[in-house]
């Protein structure tokens, strides 16, 4: 592995989901740009960034698929799933119904993600506001239950943001078995895409 | 709900949503004024039919206009998902290198003209680049629950993107292989495009200046746009304050930026990418192709021309009778190359195409008459020795059984040998040099930068084969050749030769071949060639979503067969034609080959 230290070891894919407004894009724009906007405005569709970090002097790239979480868009969250080694779920602590929604998420990531033992992180953002719906030691007691990483984050104010991205991306390294056959995987996979494709497209 | 939900905490956010809600409904009330009064202003132009002979025209043009406008209207949901199963095919169709540069700025220009946020571009970037293929269900899915879709249709978003493809003056082959592939993917008929780009050439034809919707139903406009019109007609460069920017010279019609900015409308797409308008979309000055003439030689060709091909009785083109010459202009071409002729009458080089319905614009070439007349006269003497069908049958099934060195060809057949050996080794030669001079052709667009289909059958194939060879060696040479279909061509069936026209050809490259062509055969009997494979006798070896092999024998018995049954051939391979449904074609079309096979046996 030390040969690669220079070059980048792999491309992890990495989702971020959860309800709409709990600052999923907040997180991310924290994350690669080290920015806050009051206003970011809803996200279309899908946000896609990409970050390099160096994690135990190995760089690691990171794809981030940041999804809306709007209702309308929900058809199409489960396409972004497939071939992820993360999942950021993020909800809001001074919302208790995006903390209860928290659980649709997870059965859908559990029932869309084709990869075993996905590596999960949830997040509670918005800790710098005042108030306050769920308490810290339920996000915990809830993670624990699905054995799942737990952090507390504010976008606004950084806390946590830095540590939640690195500590999946170090869970995942930690489990190779999640990204070592990747490009197998992936040349399997266009293959298929390329026999369904030759069906689609024929125009006679 | 979801709205309701979220609320309470996050009032910041709910405040946003329900105004992109109220925003909506404003859209959709706005949207139906707007087409109130569309429909207002149409009356009116009905009143007047009289007093304008382009009148019908600007009716279309109106609804046109109606259409595209509305695109506007569109939710940035509407827009996303668009644009997602645009980047989604361009990774499908054109996944190779050379093509990347064309996929990022066709997704540029689409991201643009639907003016989404910024921020929406490295998601479309990946969906281009990445390496895996995303499903593209869930996007049509999301635009066809979308109001947009259920009230607007395909329509406008077909029209759209052709404008769009067509923007800069140039209608790039990929472009239009993407717009189709599109097409098919919403179950829209491959014609409606035809359709769609014929009423865009009306519309741009008709617009000549920029004017709001009250001007365009004034009178005095009206006889302005005639006025223009026949400006236009005769090739005048500047027409008062609208600006003419490309004239196509002589007959061919001039687009007018005028005209694309009122279809666009608010779009900012020709603020943005410039506004440099359609020059030579129909071919160099003069008359377009069939004013083409050999400047620059390639070898000692002695004829080379291009004739229009129109089949008089195709209900098409008797429709448009009395319109003028210029909605005879298509935005794709079609050119058509025969293989060998009986006698020097054209009706040699048309016959066999006359069905054929591909476009308005369709070519025949016309080249080297006199050895292709000896070599039709030396297959007219072999024809009379195994002039029974039976003969003829048996060689077939000789050649389908016998390995390639083991077949025994009847003594006097080899007899004959020398009547048609010369003339074909005459004719294979000169036809690959007609195939590099239409690369030339092809390569400086002096068929107009649009793109254009090649069909070919025997000798006219090789043409073809030999024109893609002869491109694929060029620069730039991507983007202007749509599909082509060759049929019992006299050339290599190796893979690697063939792999090279991927990155000249946008769409299908189809390899009609008839496994039991005894002619084919026997001439190629003592060339070296054969060894790898003749490709009017077999399958081309390669996987490609591009490359579509289709079995002929069943169709015909060899190769004199293939001018009488042009028709069915087309036909069988999904090329629309005049449907006089033959008789001897009773399966539908792309029926399986077991079927057709069991009818045989």
């Amino acid at each position: 592995m030390s040969n690669f230290s220079n070059d980048v070891l792999t491309t992890l894919k990495i989702l971020i989901i959860g309800e709409s407004s709990v600052g999923k894009s907040s997180l991310l724009m924290r994350f690669i740009h080290d920015r806050f906007e009051d206003d970011l405005g809803l996200t279309i569709g899908v946000d896609f960034k990409t970050k390099t970090v160096v994690i135990d002097g190995n760089s690691v790239k990171l794809a981030i698929w940041d999804t809306a979480g709007q209702e309308r868009f929900r058809t199409l969250t489960p396409s972004y799933y497939r071939d992820a080694q993360g999942a950021i779920l993020v909800y809001d602590v001074s919302s208790r119904v995006s903390f209860v929604k928290l659980e649709l998420w997870l059965n859908e990531l559990e029932m869309y993600s084709n990869r075993k033992g996905i590596i999960m992180m949830i997040v509670g953002n918005k800790i710098d506001k005042d108030k306050r719906e769920v308490s810290r030691e339920e996000g915990i007691q809830f993670a624990k239950k699905y054995k799942s990483l737990f952090i507390e984050t504010s976008a606004k104010t950084k806390d946590g943001v830095e540590y939640a991205f690195d500590e999946l991306v170090q869970k995942i390294i930690e489990t190779p078995a999640l990204w070592e056959n990747t490009r197998y995987r992936q040349t399997q996979q266009l293959t298929d895409d390329n026999i369904t494709d030759n069906q689609s497209s024929c125009l006679c | 709900m979801e709205n309701l939900n979220i609320s309470g905490t996050t009032s910041n956010s709910h405040i946003l949503q329900e105004n992109t809600c109220q925003k909506h409904k404003d859209d959709n009330s706005e949207f139906n004024d707007k087409d109130l009064r569309l429909n207002s202003g149409k009356n009116e132009t009905d009143e007047n039919v009289s007093t304008s002979e382009i009148n019908t025209q600007n009716l279309t043009s109106n609804d046109l206009n109606m259409e595209v406008e509305s695109i506007s209207n569109i939710s940035e949901t509407d827009k996303f998902a668009i644009t997602a199963i645009c980047a989604v095919s361009l990774h499908n169709l054109f996944g190779n290198k050379w093509d990347e540069e064309f996929c990022l700025r066709t997704i540029k220009c689409i991201l643009i003209n639907l003016q989404l946020p910024q921020k929406v571009e490295p998601i479309m970037f990946e969906l281009i680049k990445g390496d895996d293929s995303h499903p593209i269900d869930p996007y049509i899915k999301l635009l066809k629950s979308q109001p947009f879709f259920k009230r607007e249709g395909l329509q406008s978003i077909i029209c759209n993107l052709i404008l769009l493809a067509i923007h800069d003056g140039k209608y790039d082959a990929r472009w239009r292989v993407l717009i189709q592939h599109i097409a098919v993917l919403f179950n829209l008929e491959l014609k409606k495009i035809d359709e769609y780009e014929r009423k865009l050439i009306n519309c741009l034809l008709q617009k000549t200046t920029e004017l709001s919707l009250e001007e365009k139903k004034t009178a005095a406009s009206r006889k302005l746009m005639a006025k223009t019109k026949r400006y236009a007609l005769i090739g005048l460069a500047t027409v008062g304050g609208g600006a003419l920017i490309g004239v196509t010279g002589g007959l061919a019609a001039p687009l007018i930026i005028g005209g694309l900015t009122s279809i666009i409308g608010s779009t900012a797409l020709l603020t943005t990418l410039g506004s440099v308008v359609v020059g030579s979309l129909f071919g160099v000055a003069g008359g377009g192709l069939t004013g083409y003439k050999m400047h620059k030689r390639v070898g000692d060709i002695e004829e080379f021309e291009f004739h229009e091909l129109r089949s008089l009785n195709s209900p098409e083109v008797s429709d448009i009778k009395g319109v003028s010459i210029n909605t005879l202009k298509e935005l794709h071409v079609t050119i058509v190359i025969s293989g060998w002729i009986k006698s020097t009458s054209e009706e040699n080089y048309t016959k066999p195409w006359l069905n054929l319905i591909n476009g308005r614009e369709q070519y025949y070439l016309k080249y080297e008459s006199s050895y292709l007349l000896e070599l039709g006269k030396a297959m007219e003497y072999i024809f009379s020795f195994v002039a029974s069908v039976a003969t003829q049958e048996v060689l077939k099934f000789t050649v389908l059984s016998g390995l390639v060195s083991a077949i025994a060809w009847p003594a006097g057949l080899l007899g004959l040998a020398s009547v048609i050996d010369n003339p074909w080794g005459v004719c294979l030669r000169r036809s690959a040099q007609v195939g590099k001079q239409l690369a030339e052709v092809l390569l400086t667009r002096s068929h107009g930068n649009r793109p254009v289909t090649l069909f070919g059958y025997s000798l006219g194939a090789r043409v073809i084969y030999y024109c893609l060879r002869e491109m694929s060696e060029r620069k730039n040479c991507e983007g202007i050749v749509q599909d082509v279909i060759l049929i019992g061509a006299p050339c290599t069936a190796q893979a690697n030769e063939w792999n090279k026209f991927k990155k000249v050809v946008a769409g299908r490259i189809v390899n009609g071949y008839c496994r039991g062509d005894w002619l084919l055969r026997f001439l190629y009997r003592t060339l070296s060639i054969a060894v790898d494979g003749v490709a009017g006798l077999q399958e081309i070896e390669l996987q490609d979503s591009k490359i579509y092999n289709v079995d002929l024998t069943d169709m015909v018995t060899g190769h004199s067969d293939y001018p009488e049954r042009m028709t069915d051939i087309l036909a069988h391979i999904g090329i629309p034609v005049l449907q006089e449904v033959p008789l001897s074609l009773e399966a539908p079309l792309l029926d399986d080959i077991s079927s057709s096979e069991e009818n045989i046996s």
